[in-house]
Protein backbone atom coordinates (compact mmCIF):
# COMPACT_ATOMS: atom_id res chain seq x y z
CA UNK A 1 0.00 0.00 0.00
CA UNK A 2 2.56 2.28 1.09
CA UNK A 3 4.02 1.74 -2.54
CA UNK A 4 1.31 3.91 -4.04
CA UNK A 5 2.37 6.72 -1.83
CA UNK A 6 -0.92 8.50 -1.67
CA UNK A 7 -0.92 11.85 -0.34
CA UNK A 8 -2.46 12.37 2.76
CA UNK A 9 -3.31 15.81 3.87
CA UNK A 10 -3.97 17.65 6.89
CA UNK A 11 -7.87 17.48 6.00
CA UNK A 12 -7.80 13.47 5.57
CA UNK A 13 -5.88 13.22 9.10
CA UNK A 14 -9.06 15.44 10.54
CA UNK A 15 -11.75 13.75 8.65
CA UNK A 16 -9.95 10.20 10.41
CA UNK A 17 -10.36 11.05 13.47
CA UNK A 18 -13.74 12.41 12.15
CA UNK A 19 -14.78 9.57 11.64
CA UNK A 20 -15.80 11.13 7.97
CA UNK A 21 -13.66 8.90 5.43
CA UNK A 22 -14.44 5.67 3.51
CA UNK A 23 -12.71 2.52 3.96
CA UNK A 24 -10.69 2.85 1.67
CA UNK A 25 -9.51 6.59 2.54
CA UNK A 26 -9.02 5.38 5.81
CA UNK A 27 -6.97 2.25 5.07
CA UNK A 28 -4.47 4.91 3.14
CA UNK A 29 -4.39 6.71 5.97
CA UNK A 30 -3.70 4.45 8.87
CA UNK A 31 -0.93 2.86 6.20
CA UNK A 32 0.83 6.23 6.13
CA UNK A 33 0.63 7.21 9.69
CA UNK A 34 2.75 3.90 10.18
CA UNK A 35 5.18 5.53 8.99
CA UNK A 36 4.80 8.58 10.62
CA UNK A 37 5.23 9.03 14.05
CA UNK A 38 5.05 12.22 14.71
CA UNK A 39 1.53 13.10 12.82
CA UNK A 40 0.37 9.33 14.23
CA UNK A 41 0.79 11.07 17.59
CA UNK A 42 -1.29 14.33 16.44
CA UNK A 43 -3.96 11.88 15.29
CA UNK A 44 -3.69 9.89 18.47
CA UNK A 45 -4.64 12.86 20.66
CA UNK A 46 -7.54 13.53 18.52
CA UNK A 47 -8.77 10.16 18.89
CA UNK A 48 -8.15 10.52 22.73
CA UNK A 49 -10.12 13.74 22.63
CA UNK A 50 -13.24 11.52 21.00
CA UNK A 51 -13.19 9.02 23.68
CA UNK A 52 -12.96 11.71 26.71
CA UNK A 53 -16.29 13.71 24.92
CA UNK A 54 -17.87 10.23 23.93
CA UNK A 55 -17.25 8.98 27.84
CA UNK A 56 -18.39 12.66 29.38
CA UNK A 57 -22.01 12.66 27.65
CA UNK A 58 -22.65 9.44 25.88
CA UNK A 59 -25.06 8.19 28.51
CA UNK A 60 -26.90 10.56 28.36
CA UNK A 61 -28.63 8.79 25.31
CA UNK A 62 -29.12 5.73 27.44
CA UNK A 63 -31.56 7.74 30.39
CA UNK A 64 -34.95 7.93 30.57
CA UNK A 65 -36.60 10.05 28.37
CA UNK A 66 -38.94 12.17 30.46
CA UNK A 67 -42.78 12.66 29.65
CA UNK A 68 -42.90 16.12 28.78
CA UNK A 69 -40.10 14.95 26.14
CA UNK A 70 -41.92 12.59 24.12
CA UNK A 71 -43.29 13.87 20.77
CA UNK A 72 -47.07 11.97 21.14
CA UNK A 73 -47.73 13.68 24.43
CA UNK A 74 -46.30 16.79 23.03
CA UNK A 75 -48.50 16.91 19.26
CA UNK A 76 -51.62 16.05 22.17
CA UNK A 77 -51.13 18.84 24.63
CA UNK A 78 -50.74 21.29 21.38
CA UNK A 79 -53.58 19.91 19.86
CA UNK A 80 -55.42 20.32 22.99
CA UNK A 81 -54.55 24.30 23.09
CA UNK A 82 -55.16 24.80 19.63
CA UNK A 83 -58.47 23.18 20.36
CA UNK A 84 -59.31 25.52 23.27
CA UNK A 85 -58.43 28.61 21.15
CA UNK A 86 -60.57 27.11 18.16
CA UNK A 87 -63.25 26.68 20.57
CA UNK A 88 -62.87 30.44 22.13
CA UNK A 89 -62.93 31.83 18.77
CA UNK A 90 -65.88 30.25 17.96
CA UNK A 91 -67.94 31.40 20.73
CA UNK A 92 -66.34 34.98 19.64
CA UNK A 93 -67.66 34.68 16.57
CA UNK A 94 -71.11 34.04 17.58
CA UNK A 95 -70.97 36.75 20.29
CA UNK A 96 -70.30 39.46 17.88
CA UNK A 97 -72.43 37.97 15.44
CA UNK A 98 -75.09 38.73 17.79
CA UNK A 99 -73.14 42.09 18.35
CA UNK A 100 -72.35 41.32 22.00
CA UNK A 101 -69.07 43.26 22.31
CA UNK A 102 -67.34 42.45 25.46
CA UNK A 103 -64.23 43.47 26.00
CA UNK A 104 -62.30 40.28 27.94
CA UNK A 105 -63.17 38.53 24.73
CA UNK A 106 -60.68 39.93 22.43
CA UNK A 107 -57.94 39.46 25.26
CA UNK A 108 -58.83 35.70 25.66
CA UNK A 109 -58.84 34.75 22.15
CA UNK A 110 -55.21 36.36 21.68
CA UNK A 111 -53.85 34.72 24.34
CA UNK A 112 -55.10 31.45 24.32
CA UNK A 113 -55.41 29.72 27.95
CA UNK A 114 -51.55 30.63 27.99
CA UNK A 115 -52.37 31.27 32.15
CA UNK A 116 -54.08 29.05 35.05
CA UNK A 117 -57.22 30.62 35.22
CA UNK A 118 -58.40 30.97 31.38
CA UNK A 119 -57.33 27.16 31.10
CA UNK A 120 -59.17 26.33 34.22
CA UNK A 121 -62.30 28.32 32.46
CA UNK A 122 -61.76 26.86 29.89
CA UNK A 123 -61.71 23.45 31.30
CA UNK A 124 -64.93 23.88 33.49
CA UNK A 125 -67.02 25.38 30.31
CA UNK A 126 -65.85 22.51 28.14
CA UNK A 127 -66.91 19.71 31.53
CA UNK A 128 -70.11 21.70 31.98
CA UNK A 129 -71.29 21.63 28.43
CA UNK A 130 -70.58 17.69 28.51
CA UNK A 131 -71.96 16.72 31.73
CA UNK A 132 -75.09 19.31 32.39
CA UNK A 133 -76.82 18.09 29.19
CA UNK A 134 -76.57 14.49 30.34
CA UNK A 135 -79.76 13.04 31.83
CA UNK A 136 -78.96 9.92 33.91
CA UNK A 137 -75.42 9.73 33.80
CA UNK A 138 -75.09 13.45 34.75
CA UNK A 139 -73.28 12.56 37.99
CA UNK A 140 -71.03 9.66 38.91
CA UNK A 141 -71.87 9.09 42.39
CA UNK A 142 -75.12 11.43 43.62
CA UNK A 143 -76.07 13.80 46.14
CA UNK A 144 -77.60 10.74 48.01
CA UNK A 145 -74.19 9.74 48.90
CA UNK A 146 -72.93 12.93 49.69
CA UNK A 147 -70.36 12.29 52.02
CA UNK A 148 -68.85 9.50 50.50
CA UNK A 149 -68.50 11.78 46.96
CA UNK A 150 -67.00 15.10 49.25
CA UNK A 151 -64.28 12.63 50.98
CA UNK A 152 -63.79 10.51 47.46
CA UNK A 153 -63.25 14.24 45.98
CA UNK A 154 -60.96 15.40 48.47
CA UNK A 155 -58.54 12.65 48.51
CA UNK A 156 -58.36 12.56 44.47
CA UNK A 157 -57.74 16.04 44.60
CA UNK A 158 -55.97 16.48 47.31
CA UNK A 159 -57.60 19.17 49.40
CA UNK A 160 -60.51 18.99 51.67
CA UNK A 161 -63.39 20.23 49.94
CA UNK A 162 -67.27 20.77 50.76
CA UNK A 163 -69.95 20.78 48.90
CA UNK A 164 -71.53 23.98 49.04
CA UNK A 165 -74.67 24.71 50.24
CA UNK A 166 -76.66 26.94 47.55
CA UNK A 167 -80.18 26.15 48.70
CA UNK A 168 -80.18 29.89 49.39
CA UNK A 169 -79.82 30.43 45.60
CA UNK A 170 -82.82 27.80 44.54
CA UNK A 171 -79.64 24.90 43.49
CA UNK A 172 -79.63 21.73 45.14
CA UNK A 173 -76.92 19.56 45.02
CA UNK A 174 -77.94 16.16 42.72
CA UNK A 175 -73.93 14.79 43.20
CA UNK A 176 -70.44 15.10 41.35
CA UNK A 177 -67.68 13.34 39.18
CA UNK A 178 -63.67 13.47 38.82
CA UNK A 179 -62.51 14.64 36.28
CA UNK A 180 -58.21 14.62 34.59
CA UNK A 181 -56.89 18.78 34.61
CA UNK A 182 -53.85 18.61 33.08
CA UNK A 183 -51.37 16.30 35.02
CA UNK A 184 -53.67 15.85 37.87
CA UNK A 185 -57.73 15.62 38.75
CA UNK A 186 -60.30 18.10 38.92
CA UNK A 187 -64.08 17.48 40.95
CA UNK A 188 -67.15 18.93 39.42
CA UNK A 189 -70.46 19.24 41.41
CA UNK A 190 -73.77 19.58 39.78
CA UNK A 191 -76.54 21.30 41.20
CA UNK A 192 -80.19 21.88 39.83
CA UNK A 193 -82.88 24.58 40.05
CA UNK A 194 -86.79 23.70 39.87
CA UNK A 195 -86.68 24.30 36.50
CA UNK A 196 -84.06 22.09 35.80
CA UNK A 197 -81.44 24.81 34.78
CA UNK A 198 -78.21 23.40 36.34
CA UNK A 199 -74.83 24.77 37.70
CA UNK A 200 -71.52 23.65 38.24
CA UNK A 201 -68.50 23.74 40.48
CA UNK A 202 -65.13 22.62 38.79
CA UNK A 203 -62.71 22.46 41.35
CA UNK A 204 -58.53 21.42 41.53
CA UNK A 205 -55.91 21.70 44.10
CA UNK A 206 -53.63 24.63 43.86
CA UNK A 207 -52.77 26.48 40.66
CA UNK A 208 -49.67 28.39 39.32
CA UNK A 209 -49.53 31.74 39.44
CA UNK A 210 -51.20 35.05 40.94
CA UNK A 211 -54.53 34.77 42.32
CA UNK A 212 -57.10 36.11 40.14
CA UNK A 213 -60.87 36.22 39.89
CA UNK A 214 -62.33 36.28 36.54
CA UNK A 215 -65.11 36.43 33.90
CA UNK A 216 -65.57 34.42 30.60
CA UNK A 217 -68.23 33.28 28.58
CA UNK A 218 -69.25 31.28 25.76
CA UNK A 219 -72.07 31.05 24.02
CA UNK A 220 -75.05 31.66 26.78
CA UNK A 221 -72.79 29.59 29.59
CA UNK A 222 -71.32 32.09 31.75
CA UNK A 223 -68.28 31.24 34.35
CA UNK A 224 -66.79 33.20 37.08
CA UNK A 225 -63.70 31.52 38.43
CA UNK A 226 -60.35 32.09 41.13
CA UNK A 227 -57.34 30.41 41.30
CA UNK A 228 -55.47 30.29 44.25
CA UNK A 229 -52.17 28.62 45.10
CA UNK A 230 -54.20 26.08 47.13
CA UNK A 231 -57.24 25.69 45.52
CA UNK A 232 -58.94 26.91 41.92
CA UNK A 233 -62.55 26.39 41.29
CA UNK A 234 -64.94 27.95 38.48
CA UNK A 235 -68.44 27.79 38.48
CA UNK A 236 -70.13 27.38 35.13
CA UNK A 237 -74.20 28.05 34.44
CA UNK A 238 -76.54 29.95 32.49
CA UNK A 239 -77.52 32.43 34.98
CA UNK A 240 -76.99 36.40 34.37
CA UNK A 241 -73.51 37.60 34.88
CA UNK A 242 -74.80 38.99 38.34
CA UNK A 243 -76.42 36.32 39.52
CA UNK A 244 -73.89 34.20 38.67
CA UNK A 245 -71.27 35.94 40.71
CA UNK A 246 -73.60 36.29 43.61
CA UNK A 247 -73.88 32.08 43.55
CA UNK A 248 -70.33 31.71 42.77
CA UNK A 249 -68.92 34.03 45.81
CA UNK A 250 -70.93 31.91 48.36
CA UNK A 251 -69.79 28.74 46.93
CA UNK A 252 -65.99 30.11 47.23
CA UNK A 253 -66.20 31.26 50.54
CA UNK A 254 -67.94 27.92 51.73
CA UNK A 255 -64.61 26.30 49.93
CA UNK A 256 -62.07 28.00 51.39
CA UNK A 257 -63.70 28.47 54.85
CA UNK A 258 -63.41 24.29 54.61
CA UNK A 259 -59.46 24.60 53.88
CA UNK B 1 -48.39 13.00 11.76
CA UNK B 2 -47.95 9.80 13.66
CA UNK B 3 -44.91 8.69 11.52
CA UNK B 4 -43.51 11.64 11.52
CA UNK B 5 -43.70 11.94 15.55
CA UNK B 6 -41.65 8.19 15.77
CA UNK B 7 -39.25 9.59 13.56
CA UNK B 8 -38.78 12.69 16.15
CA UNK B 9 -38.68 10.33 18.81
CA UNK B 10 -35.85 8.42 17.62
CA UNK B 11 -34.06 11.58 17.73
CA UNK B 12 -34.74 12.38 20.98
CA UNK B 13 -32.05 10.87 23.11
CA UNK B 14 -29.54 12.64 20.66
CA UNK B 15 -31.06 15.95 21.38
CA UNK B 16 -30.79 15.52 24.99
CA UNK B 17 -27.16 14.27 24.76
CA UNK B 18 -26.35 17.23 22.63
CA UNK B 19 -27.63 19.89 24.61
CA UNK B 20 -26.12 18.38 27.78
CA UNK B 21 -22.69 18.68 26.12
CA UNK B 22 -23.64 22.18 25.32
CA UNK B 23 -25.24 23.86 28.45
CA UNK B 24 -23.92 20.73 31.00
CA UNK B 25 -27.04 21.75 32.86
CA UNK B 26 -29.53 18.86 32.91
CA UNK B 27 -32.63 21.32 33.56
CA UNK B 28 -31.76 23.37 31.11
CA UNK B 29 -30.98 21.04 28.62
CA UNK B 30 -34.50 19.21 29.09
CA UNK B 31 -35.73 22.89 28.37
CA UNK B 32 -34.45 23.58 25.02
CA UNK B 33 -35.13 20.33 24.04
CA UNK B 34 -38.86 20.51 25.17
CA UNK B 35 -38.84 23.97 23.50
CA UNK B 36 -37.42 22.63 20.28
CA UNK B 37 -39.74 19.59 19.78
CA UNK B 38 -42.51 21.80 20.24
CA UNK B 39 -41.80 24.15 17.38
CA UNK B 40 -40.91 21.04 14.92
CA UNK B 41 -44.59 19.59 15.52
CA UNK B 42 -45.89 22.92 15.43
CA UNK B 43 -44.31 23.94 12.12
CA UNK B 44 -44.76 20.13 10.91
CA UNK B 45 -48.43 21.03 10.05
CA UNK B 46 -47.34 23.88 7.57
CA UNK B 47 -44.14 22.67 6.28
CA UNK B 48 -42.32 19.57 6.18
CA UNK B 49 -38.16 19.18 5.75
CA UNK B 50 -37.35 17.30 3.06
CA UNK B 51 -33.87 16.54 3.73
CA UNK B 52 -32.90 14.75 6.61
CA UNK B 53 -35.03 15.34 10.38
CA UNK B 54 -32.13 15.07 12.45
CA UNK B 55 -30.02 17.77 10.64
CA UNK B 56 -33.66 20.08 10.90
CA UNK B 57 -33.80 19.06 14.63
CA UNK B 58 -30.43 19.82 15.46
CA UNK B 59 -30.47 23.38 13.78
CA UNK B 60 -33.80 23.69 15.38
CA UNK B 61 -32.31 23.35 19.15
CA UNK B 62 -28.77 25.31 18.13
CA UNK B 63 -30.99 28.43 17.60
CA UNK B 64 -32.73 28.17 20.25
CA UNK B 65 -29.74 27.44 22.16
CA UNK B 66 -28.00 30.63 20.50
CA UNK B 67 -30.83 33.01 20.87
CA UNK B 68 -31.25 31.92 24.38
CA UNK B 69 -27.68 32.69 25.30
CA UNK B 70 -28.22 36.07 23.40
CA UNK B 71 -31.40 37.24 24.93
CA UNK B 72 -30.80 35.91 28.23
CA UNK B 73 -27.34 36.63 28.16
CA UNK B 74 -27.35 33.44 30.51
CA UNK B 75 -23.86 31.96 31.13
CA UNK B 76 -23.59 28.38 30.68
CA UNK B 77 -23.44 26.40 34.10
CA UNK B 78 -19.52 25.72 35.03
CA UNK B 79 -18.77 22.10 35.16
CA UNK B 80 -18.10 21.07 38.84
CA UNK B 81 -15.75 18.37 40.28
CA UNK B 82 -18.51 16.93 41.43
CA UNK B 83 -20.32 15.96 38.60
CA UNK B 84 -17.08 14.84 36.89
CA UNK B 85 -16.62 12.28 39.65
CA UNK B 86 -19.70 10.76 39.78
CA UNK B 87 -19.56 10.80 35.85
CA UNK B 88 -20.30 7.96 34.00
CA UNK B 89 -20.69 4.43 34.50
CA UNK B 90 -19.17 3.74 30.70
CA UNK B 91 -17.85 0.92 29.29
CA UNK B 92 -14.26 0.28 30.00
CA UNK B 93 -11.98 1.17 28.10
CA UNK B 94 -12.06 4.80 29.49
CA UNK B 95 -9.72 7.60 30.15
CA UNK B 96 -9.01 8.31 33.28
CA UNK B 97 -10.89 10.89 35.08
CA UNK B 98 -8.45 13.32 35.62
CA UNK B 99 -8.51 13.55 32.01
CA UNK B 100 -12.38 13.51 30.97
CA UNK B 101 -12.08 16.47 34.13
CA UNK B 102 -9.51 18.00 32.03
CA UNK B 103 -11.51 17.57 28.86
CA UNK B 104 -14.68 18.41 30.50
CA UNK B 105 -12.97 22.23 31.47
CA UNK B 106 -10.95 22.62 28.40
CA UNK B 107 -14.49 22.24 26.00
CA UNK B 108 -15.88 25.04 28.53
CA UNK B 109 -13.38 27.32 27.48
CA UNK B 110 -13.40 26.83 23.41
CA UNK B 111 -15.43 29.35 21.69
CA UNK B 112 -19.03 28.59 21.37
CA UNK B 113 -19.16 27.70 17.49
CA UNK B 114 -15.79 25.71 18.01
CA UNK B 115 -17.67 23.66 20.48
CA UNK B 116 -20.95 23.23 18.68
CA UNK B 117 -19.51 21.98 15.56
CA UNK B 118 -17.07 19.60 17.45
CA UNK B 119 -19.55 17.97 19.44
CA UNK B 120 -22.07 17.48 16.40
CA UNK B 121 -19.57 15.62 14.40
CA UNK B 122 -17.76 13.76 17.77
CA UNK B 123 -20.26 13.55 19.94
CA UNK B 124 -23.39 12.46 17.87
CA UNK B 125 -21.53 11.32 14.78
CA UNK B 126 -23.12 13.47 12.01
CA UNK B 127 -21.79 13.77 8.66
CA UNK B 128 -19.90 16.85 7.42
CA UNK B 129 -22.76 17.35 5.07
CA UNK B 130 -25.47 17.02 8.08
CA UNK B 131 -23.26 19.08 10.67
CA UNK B 132 -22.87 21.48 7.87
CA UNK B 133 -26.49 22.43 7.52
CA UNK B 134 -27.37 21.78 11.00
CA UNK B 135 -24.99 24.68 11.52
CA UNK B 136 -26.16 26.63 8.62
CA UNK B 137 -22.70 27.13 7.92
CA UNK B 138 -20.30 25.44 4.41
CA UNK B 139 -18.26 22.54 4.98
CA UNK B 140 -15.18 24.03 4.93
CA UNK B 141 -15.79 26.40 7.69
CA UNK B 142 -17.12 23.59 9.99
CA UNK B 143 -14.19 21.74 9.30
CA UNK B 144 -12.15 24.44 10.23
CA UNK B 145 -13.93 25.30 12.95
CA UNK B 146 -13.30 21.40 14.25
CA UNK B 147 -9.42 21.13 13.70
CA UNK B 148 -9.12 24.74 15.39
CA UNK B 149 -11.41 22.95 18.14
CA UNK B 150 -8.88 20.18 18.60
CA UNK B 151 -5.92 21.83 18.52
CA UNK B 152 -7.13 24.19 21.36
CA UNK B 153 -8.18 21.46 23.29
CA UNK B 154 -4.63 19.56 22.86
CA UNK B 155 -3.17 22.72 23.97
CA UNK B 156 -4.98 22.99 27.31
CA UNK B 157 -4.68 19.42 28.32
CA UNK B 158 -1.12 17.96 28.17
CA UNK B 159 -2.81 14.44 28.96
CA UNK B 160 -1.16 13.32 32.26
CA UNK B 161 -4.38 15.35 34.35
CA UNK B 162 -3.11 18.99 34.44
CA UNK B 163 -5.20 21.62 32.75
CA UNK B 164 -2.51 24.60 30.83
CA UNK B 165 -5.41 26.97 31.36
CA UNK B 166 -2.73 29.84 31.20
CA UNK B 167 -2.19 29.17 27.37
CA UNK B 168 -5.24 29.98 25.85
CA UNK B 169 -8.33 32.72 25.72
Amino acid sequence: MMSHEPLITDADLQSYANGQLDPERRRAVEAYLLGDEPRAAEVEAFMRQNEAIRALFGSVADEPVPARLQPHRIARVLAMRRRRWLVTAAAASILFAGGIGLGWLASIVATPAENPGEALAYAALEAHQVFAAEGRHAVEVAAAEEDHLVSWLSNRVGEPLVAPDLASFGFTLIGGRLLPFDDAAAAQLMYEDADGGRLTLYITAGGAGAPEVDYAAAGTLHTYYWTSDVLSCAMVGELSPDELKTVATSAWRQLVAAI
Amino acid sequence: MSEFLDEIEECVPPLRRYARSLTRNADHADDLVQDCLERAIRKQALWRPSGPLRAWLFRMLLNIYRNDLRHRRRRPATISIDLVTELPHVAAPQPGRMALAETARALELLPEEQRAALLLVVLEGLSYAEAAEALAIPQGTLMSRIGRARVALRQMTDGRGETRLRTVK
